[in-house]
């Protein structure tokens, strides 16, 4: 990629009063057909930090991110980016957002260089090429092949690199590593920390539980359009359900694991040999309890966020939520 | 400096400029080429044509001359050939880069909807021109080489008059497939308008009831015909041109106002029940 000068950043430095990156404010949602794909959400979102914004399918994440850039026009209710209403002044908003969606398209005809070239244009070449050109080293990007032959892994490290590209206040990524084998997603966790650590907003939809932990300060999660809860990460990983597969040389008394901590047995079966426990928290209790006995082997499992929301509200996922709109 | 969404949007439309150009060139080329030898015979049929023939393909006909010759033999259908290349431009301008997903990636850059919209609907008019151009060579280069007196200023005419029809096509088609949400669903639609205007445009010689409802016919607003061989009919030409900006603003106030990705805003009845998916549950 041939050096081209770096132009004179003119992003708006205009902030919300309360330190708010993005405010919420009973933001609904209703699509033709009444279809409700958001109910009056509340939520405020600090500047300079990784934000989780997690649920099942259908749950209306989609939906409010493309509330955020405009895509789509609320019903009631209003959000605001860096104090600035969304649906009054897009285009300034925008110029200070990253967004990869989480259905990636590209142009199938344009390589990834004229992608970025492209995009680049539409910023008015707000750009350091310096900085892409260290982005896309580190991801691998192939910048030369057209689109349509690059794999859904290769087109959405691109995406990647568009959305950091012009190194945003706000970066909205939906499922970013959605597609990336282990080394690109270590990769992309690695990018988004340094970015959140220079003061940008990560605003993060994902299903991947470990990769929430990994990166996120803080949570909100959302069910059936509703927000059903905003948490530290912390305390969100201290009530995540870890699945233990224990194997032992003899079967152990059926109260063994009874009264420890969050430990519950779910299923015993080879002659009480093997036995299956759902612990809330954390695995010690149930550790010290299996160390009395001969454990032949252990497999623990962490559940995927699904499982962790059922295990939360203990109710299943409705017939309701189909596609993620 | 051009603007980096024309130029991209003009790029996606040159495959279909040059194909439809150079096909529909190629074929004025060898229409114009052919008169020194058959218009002599031209004579002799329009001699022998019957009344009604001669009223269904227009009461101005002289091809004992190039422009009543390229009048039948091309601008007579013109309008209802190049406006298949307006129709497919114009669907997948912004319904195109809606349907294949695109446009959630640029409507998140710092630019408005409606410079979005601008820039497509001005690729389109330079598509458009820049297809009839490719065309007018065809027409003018076998000129060069052959021994024929012709009007170069109505044939001018009868080209530069398609520029407003092509758009208006371009850019109804456009807002339809907008409302609809689908590009099939509106080409189709828009497709059909024209064929019947053209064949009840062409009845109306024949017939004066049908003649009466010309003002409804969209092919009547192409005025070449009339430029090569008679006098244009001012009222259908500034009405045409008038529905382009006109056309164009609703197009541009639909696509800021809507909600992107979204189906048509038009909820059109289901005309036969939906397929029952009972194997499967």
């Amino acid at each position: 990629m041939s050096q081209i000068p770096v132009a004179a950043a003119a992003v708006n430095e205009q902030t919300s009063a309360n330190g708010a990156a993005i405010e919420f404010v009973g933001l609904t949602k209703r699509y033709t057909g009444d279809h409700l794909a958001l109910d009056s959400l509340t939520l405020s979102v600090p500047q300079s930090s990784v934000f989780g914004y997690l649920g099942p399918n259908g749950a209306g994440k989609t939906t409010t991110i493309r509330l955020m850039l405009d895509l789509l026009r609320p019903t009631s209710g209003s959000v605001s980016v860096f104090g600035v209403d969304c649906n009054a002044d897009g285009p300034a908003i925008r110029g200070r957002i990253g967004y990869l969606p989480g259905d990636l398209n590209l142009y199938p005809s344009f390589t990834g260089e004229s992608m970025l070239r492209f995009f680049g244009a539409l910023r008015e070449n707000h750009i350091r090429w310096d900085y892409v050109r260290d982005l896309c080293g580190r991801l691998d990007i192939e910048l030369d092949r057209p689109t349509r032959e690059l794999s859904h892994g290769n087109k959405q490290k691109v995406g990647i690199v568009l959305a950091l590209m012009a190194e945003p206040d706000l970066i909205i990524l939906d499922e970013p590593t959605n597609g990336l084998d282990p080394l690109a997603q270590h990769h992309v966790m690695e990018i988004l920390r340094e970015v959140s650590a220079r003061g940008s907003t990560v605003f993060f939809s994902s299903h991947n539980l470990s990769e929430v932990e990994g990166i996120c300060d803080q949570v909100a999660i959302i069910r059936r359009g509703r927000l059903v809860a905003v948490e530290r990460v912390e305390e969100l990983t201290s009530r995540t359900i870890t699945r233990v597969r224990m194997t032992f040389a003899a079967a152990p008394a059926a109260d063994a694991f009874a009264g420890v901590g969050e430990a519950r047995e779910i299923r015993r079966s080879d002659g009480g040999r093997l036995i299956e426990l759902e612990i809330a928290g954390e695995v010690d209790g149930a550790i010290k309890a299996a160390a009395r006995h001969h454990m032949v082997s252990i497999e623990t499992e962490r559940p995927s966020l699904e499982d962790t929301f059922l295990a939360m509200y203990e109710e299943g996922p409705s017939a309701e939520e189909g596609e993620d709109a | 400096m051009l603007d980096p969404l024309f130029k991209k949007s003009l790029t996606d439309l040159r495959g279909q400029v040059l194909g439809w150009g150079i096909g529909i060139g190629f074929m004025l080329a060898l229409t114009v080429a052919l008169y020194p030898s058959i218009s002599v015979a031209y004579a002799d049929v329009m001699d022998q044509m019957p009344e009604g023939l001669m009223a269904f393909l227009g009461d101005d006909i002289s091809l004992d001359r190039l422009e009543g010759y390229i009048s039948v033999e091309f601008f007579s259908y013109a309008p209802v050939i190049v406006a298949i290349f307006a129709i497919l431009a114009g669907t997948s301008s912004l319904t195109g880069e809606v349907t294949e997903g695109t446009m959630d990636l640029l409507l998140a850059q710092p630019l408005s909807r409606v410079r979005a919209a601008t820039m497509k609907l001005a690729a389109l008019v330079a598509a458009n021109v820049a297809m009839l151009a490719i065309m007018a060579v065809g027409l003018w280069v076998p000129l060069a080489f052959i021994d024929v007196d012709a009007a170069h200023l109505r044939i001018v005419h009868a080209f530069v008059l398609l520029i407003p029809f092509m758009v208006a096509v371009a850019f109804a088609s456009s807002l339809l497939a907008q409302l609809l949400g689908s590009r099939m669903f509106a080409g189709t639609m828009v497709a059909v308008v024209l064929v019947a205007s053209y064949i009840l445009e062409a009845l109306g010689n024949l017939n004066s009831t049908i003649g009466a409802g010309r003002p409804l016919y969209v092919t009547a607003y192409y005025q070449g015909r009339q430029a090569l061989v008679s006098e244009i009919e001012w009222s259908y030409l500034v009405t045409l041109v008038l529905a382009v900006p006109v056309l164009a603003a609703i197009t541009v106030v639909v696509f800021d106002r809507r909600d992107v990705g979204a189906n048509g805003l038009v909820r059109l009845p289901r005309l036969w029940p939906k397929r029952s998916t009972s194997a499967l549950s």
